[in-house]
């Protein structure tokens, strides 16, 4: 363990973009803890690569829509977190609003918000003590403009997920903690490897830089906002899509 | 019928039971019949037909009438 190496708890872990978040802020030199639910085999051997990598980080086992296994995954943070990013998702599925079940935006609701109100209501104080910390979401374009139809339960998901994000960028700007959140355009990820080729052809013509988002686009993003180069940005819902969204 | 099974298709993509299309039904006739609705319709009709479409076959579809005859030529029946 690298001692004095900053905290950061990484939810999501052993997707796509939570191992490649992982991975870059291990190389940026935090202490990374590894969350996800029901893939303790993955999270472990993302450990070992990263310890492998000279970097340090522990898998932190939990299901984060439950009280005990949030209690369980903040029992197992071994010092105060300085940095906190939210990757994990729920399983999109398209469905035209009348025919989503009402399950459907229980589950998105309570991954994208629930989840991190809880477990930012366990570390938050720490931050607070030092003056210091940066949380970051994961959320998606859909958050940008018109969002894409029958999506409703996920992108509502996200969508509350950047209120609650501006809510609490606002409430504790003045004692140095920051709250952002990344955009992601469609990405090359397991969670999409079933959309048809069709699908994602369409979708890479859309990015004017002619490619699909690969998770690295991401994780850069994110070692960007945790990192003291962002120190005077928060509230931010930065879009990482090859200049599909100008703002 | 096979004109039907597609309207069928087309009501659930456009998400609307009362849609009806004909042989002559292009893209300007239904307003939400964008790049990402014409995508997921060539999937649909692939899928429930059991067939592929050559990206030269997609891109000769100027009219529904197009695909019901690109199905026949793949084998689809009216029985």
């Amino acid at each position: 363990m690298l001692r004095g190496s900053p905290g950061a708890l990484v939810t999501g872990a052993a997707g796509g973009i939570g191992k490649a978040v992982s991975s870059r802020l291990a190389r940026d030199g935090f202490r990374v803890f590894l969350n996800d639910v029901g893939k303790q085999q993955e999270i472990g051997l993302l450990a070992s690569n990263i310890a492998d990598s000279g970097g340090c980080a522990v898998a932190v086992e939990g299901d984060i829509t439950q009280e005990a296994g949030i209690d369980a995954i903040i029992a197992s943070l071994q010092s105060p977190m300085q940095a906190f990013i939210h990757c994990a998702v729920a399983p999109l599925e398209e469905r035209w609003f009348l025919k989503t079940p009402v399950e459907n935006f229980n589950r998105q609701w309570e991954l994208a918000v629930r989840a991190p109100v809880c477990i930012l209501q366990r570390i938050l104080p720490a931050m607070l003590e030092v003056r210091r910390g940066a949380v970051v979401w994961v959320l998606t374009t859909a958050t940008v403009g018109a969002p894409p139809k029958q999506m409703s339960a996920y992108a509502s998901g996200k969508m509350a997920a950047l209120g609650l994000m501006r809510c609490l960028a606002a409430e504790y700007a003045s004692k140095g903690i920051r709250f952002n959140a990344v955009s992601p355009a469609f990405t090359e990820t397991p969670l999409t490897a079933a959309t048809p080729a069709a699908v994602r052809e369409l979708y890479r013509k859309a990015i004017p830089m002619g490619r699909l988002a690969s998770p690295e686009d991401t994780a850069s993003a994110v070692s960007y906002l945790v990192s003291e180069d962002s120190s005077f940005v928060t509230g931010l819902n930065l879009p990482v899509c090859g200049g599909a969204l100008m703002l | 019928m096979i004109i039907d099974r597609i309207n069928a298709l087309f009501q659930e993509v456009f998400d609307d039971p009362s849609l009806q299309i004909g042989f002559e039904t292009t893209a300007s006739d239904i307003q939400d019949w964008d790049s990402v609705a014409q995508v997921k319709l060539v999937l649909a009709i692939e899928e429930v037909f059991n067939v592929q479409f050559e990206t030269e076959d997609v891109a000769g579809f100027k009219c529904v009438g197009d695909v019901v005859a690109a199905l026949r030529r793949k084998g689809a029946s009216d029985g």
